[in-house]
């Protein structure tokens, strides 16, 4: 287990979203004192829907966009960096290629922790052009992933939601929500939603208190809730108890209701005005 | 004419040779080879091959080096190192050549070579600060000097690493025309990097020792600028070099040992009810310790050590530590059991530490006291923030050895375990009984063997 988070790994894309992500990344940074790394990837398709490879049969000089990228990053830079109080740094880098997979090898290649994202909400549209999804980037980074949103901005994470999906303790989110909680004071809120025989008790909230409470002393609370979807049943238990941040994974439990969210892998964190983490592996 | 004079121990290899080579030359007139008490048959050699050999009173290269001063016929003389086999043609001639000339009084000899770690690391960066006039030497450190005998009787010779690097700072402090001369290609072996240290020390400690008996007004900036220098290096150097340290901690009972020693103490001293009972009414760790150990009271060291000697081992313990070891792992062991006992596993599996509770012995008797050692115990920057835990000991641990949470391996087999395990890079459930241990851990091993460790190691 980890006991720090060194380097946060925030894909630019220069919108709106980059100032929300930023924010939240130099909050963690200030906390922890870890490097911030801001990436951005030139990735000029001709046709959106065409890989990287296939645009090399159109002609596009690419340089003027890797410059003008350069020269932005600067200047973000420039701007953040007096935010920062703790031992971290702002890292800029712009890399050319997939988007996807660029951040992929950067992430591996200097060590990151964890990926911020700034998320908009929802637009099929978006979906469709964007080759980076929280799901993909959790999935192939194997990095934790942030997403926030513009009001998800808090400066700490006091309410952790932690909601359970199925027997298996998540190991991975308790050791992150421990880091986390250490450092900001957390309380964690263990949630499972009630099983259709009427179980009176869940096995794994408990066990999952006691594999908490085994690593740290942070507050735990176990609640049992009631619902069909566990994700929108974590956002609306969520929003009750004012949280801020939730803790998720990368599966099909944490799609947004209805057949099409579950085919654009809509994960509950575009529909979450709180941060929401997204770890791959349990 | 020349005097060579040669410092020498145990140099059996070479002497000889640079004795000979030494003769060769016609300016020389005298080689005195300063032997510093060989072991070996240096001075046999250094006589046949010609040298006029002295036995320095008392060891150390700054004394032979003024053995040779006072014993020497000429006024212009040359240090050559007694290793070095062959020097170039011309080294002699070219060390004499700006004294014969008047264009010197103190000369150093260069050579090619690759930069020394010490003369790079240490010596110049010191240099440049308090010296910024000798900044310019490529190597202040080199051991080839000439000079004039008048000269180096006013010096006062350091008798460590440290006497090359002092006699061109008072040289330069005499204000003696230095000159810088290359001579050449020389087979030069590096220092073993254990000798590294102390050669670092020994130099950085005569350069700083001169700037402070010639202290100006700028000595105080320059300490705060090496200060500074040296924190931001160690913590820099603490940062990366973490990274290659890796740690493996093992559990002792029922981890490494085939049962727990307090239950074999219970049984061999007949107290196995009281125990029970013990750990049936007390559930805070730290109390339930102290009650133990008060059962104990009156026992003698042998008695205690001969209740654990007969503890069977896993058997593949030590063959598995010694091959982590070889891998670079430092291997600890850290239990609640007692130091007495756990001093006597690392000895016998060759661990490096352990960290366990003191029972206090007196006069060869366990008092029943028990004192908890303060790195169980947590602290403001404690990860897990639990007031008694393992995970606090292996926390201290890593940042003794410099070793971050991700390179640990733990193994540990019971509910104590859970925390230190889950903490872990690695961790690891031995044999375990606790089924949330077998969850917490990322690992775990079934069968009584350590062997699975390598795999991940």
């Amino acid at each position: 287990m980890q006991n720090n988070l060194y380097n946060i790994l925030v894909p630019i894309d220069f919108t709106q979203k980059d100032r929300w992500a930023i924010t939240k990344a130099i909050e963690l940074a200030n906390a922890l004192h870890c490097n911030i790394h801001l990436v951005h990837v030139v990735s000029k398709n001709v046709f959106p829907l065409l890989t990287v490879e296939a645009s090399h049969f159109y002609p596009y000089n690419y340089t003027a966009d890797l410059k003008y990228a350069q020269d932005r990053l600067h200047e973000m830079k420039n701007q953040y960096k007096q935010h920062l109080c703790g031992k971290g740094q702002i890292e800029i880098s712009v890399l050319h290629g997939n988007e996807q997979e660029e951040l992929t090898k950067y992430t591996r290649l200097y060590q990151m922790d964890m990926v911020i994202k700034g998320l908009s909400k929802f637009n099929l549209l978006h979906r469709i052009i964007s080759t980076v999804s929280i799901s993909n980037l959790a999935k192939k980074t194997s990095m934790p992933v942030l997403a926030v949103r513009a009001s998800g901005l808090v400066s700490h994470f006091k309410k952790i939601v932690l909601p359970l999906h199925d027997d298996n303790i998540p190991m991975h989110r308790i050791k992150l929500a421990a880091l986390l909680g250490r450092y900001f004071k957390s309380t964690i809120f263990v949630v499972s939603l009630r099983k259709e025989n009427n179980e009176p008790g869940i096995p794994v909230l408990s066990q999952t208190l006691e594999v908490i409470q085994s690593l740290t002393t942070i507050p735990v609370q176990s609640i049992i809730l009631e619902g069909k979807n566990l994700a929108t049943t974590t956002l609306n238990f969520s929003k009750k108890i004012n949280a801020d941040l939730i803790m998720i994974n990368n599966k099909h439990d944490y799609y947004l209701p209805g057949i099409w969210n579950r085919i654009t892998k809509r994960l509950l964190s575009y529909n979450s005005k709180i941060p929401v983490i997204t770890l791959e592996n349990e | 004419m020349l005097t060579i004079i040669i410092p020498a121990l145990n140099e059996a290899n070479t002497i000889a040779n640079v004795v000979s080579f030494c003769r060769r030359n016609k300016l020389v007139s005298e080689v005195l080879v300063i032997d510093d008490r060989s072991d070996d048959n240096t001075v046999e050699l250094a006589e046949t091959a010609g040298a006029r050999v002295i036995i320095s009173a008392v060891r150390g290269k700054g004394i032979s080096m003024k053995d040779g001063i006072d014993n020497a016929s000429n006024e212009i003389v040359i240090f050559l190192d007694a290793d070095i086999d062959p020097y170039p043609d011309e080294t002699i001639s070219k060390l004499a050549e700006p004294l014969l000339l008047n264009e010197a009084d103190f000369v150093k000899g260069t050579f090619a070579r690759n930069a020394g770690r010490v003369t790079e690391l240490v010596a110049k960066p010191l240099l440049n600060i308090f010296y910024p006039g000798l900044a310019d030497f490529s190597q202040p450190l080199s051991g080839m000097i000439a000079g004039r005998k008048s000269l180096f009787k006013r010096i006062k010779f350091f008798n460590d690493y440290g006497v090359d690097i002092g006699i061109l700072l008072d040289m330069y402090l005499m204000k003696a025309r230095i000159k810088e001369v290359n001579i050449g290609y020389i087979e030069n072996k590096s220092k073993p990097w254990q000798a590294l240290g102390k050669m670092s020390r020994e130099v950085s400690r005569a350069i700083i020792a001169k700037a402070q008996q010639n202290a100006g007004d700028e000595i105080e900036e320059a300490v705060e600028s090496i200060e500074e220098i040296n924190r931001q290096m160690h913590n820099s150097l603490k940062e990366n070099l973490g990274v290659h340290h890796k740690m493996a901690i093992f559990d002792m009972d029922d981890t490494i040992l085939k049962g727990r020693f307090i239950n074999a103490c219970a049984k061999t001293f007949g107290f196995e009810a009281k125990l029970a009972d013990l750990r049936h009414e007390e559930h805070d760790p730290i109390i339930l310790s102290k009650r133990i150990a008060l059962l104990l009271k009156g026992r003698t060291i042998d008695e205690l050590l001969d209740v654990v000697h007969n503890i069977q081992m896993v058997d593949d313990i030590k063959p598995v530590v010694a091959d982590l070891k070889q891998k670079g792992y430092i291997i600890g062991i850290i239990s609640t059991s007692y130091t007495l006992i756990t001093n006597y596993v690392v000895k016998n599996i060759g661990a490096d530490f352990s960290y366990a509770v003191q029972l206090e012995i007196i006069e060869g008797k366990a008092t029943g006291e028990a004192n908890m050692a303060s790195y169980f115990f947590a602290s403001p920057e404690s990860i897990c923030g639990h007031a008694f835990c393992k995970t606090n000991a292996m926390q201290y641990a890593c940042e003794k050895y410099n070793v971050q949470f991700k390179n640990c391996i733990v193994v540990g087999d019971s509910k104590d375990d859970r925390c230190i395990v889950g903490h872990a890079g690695k961790g690891f459930a031995f044999c375990t009984k606790d089924e949330l241990l077998g969850k917490i851990a990322s690992n775990e091993i079934k069968e009584s063997s350590f062997r699975a460790l390598l795999e991940y190691a």
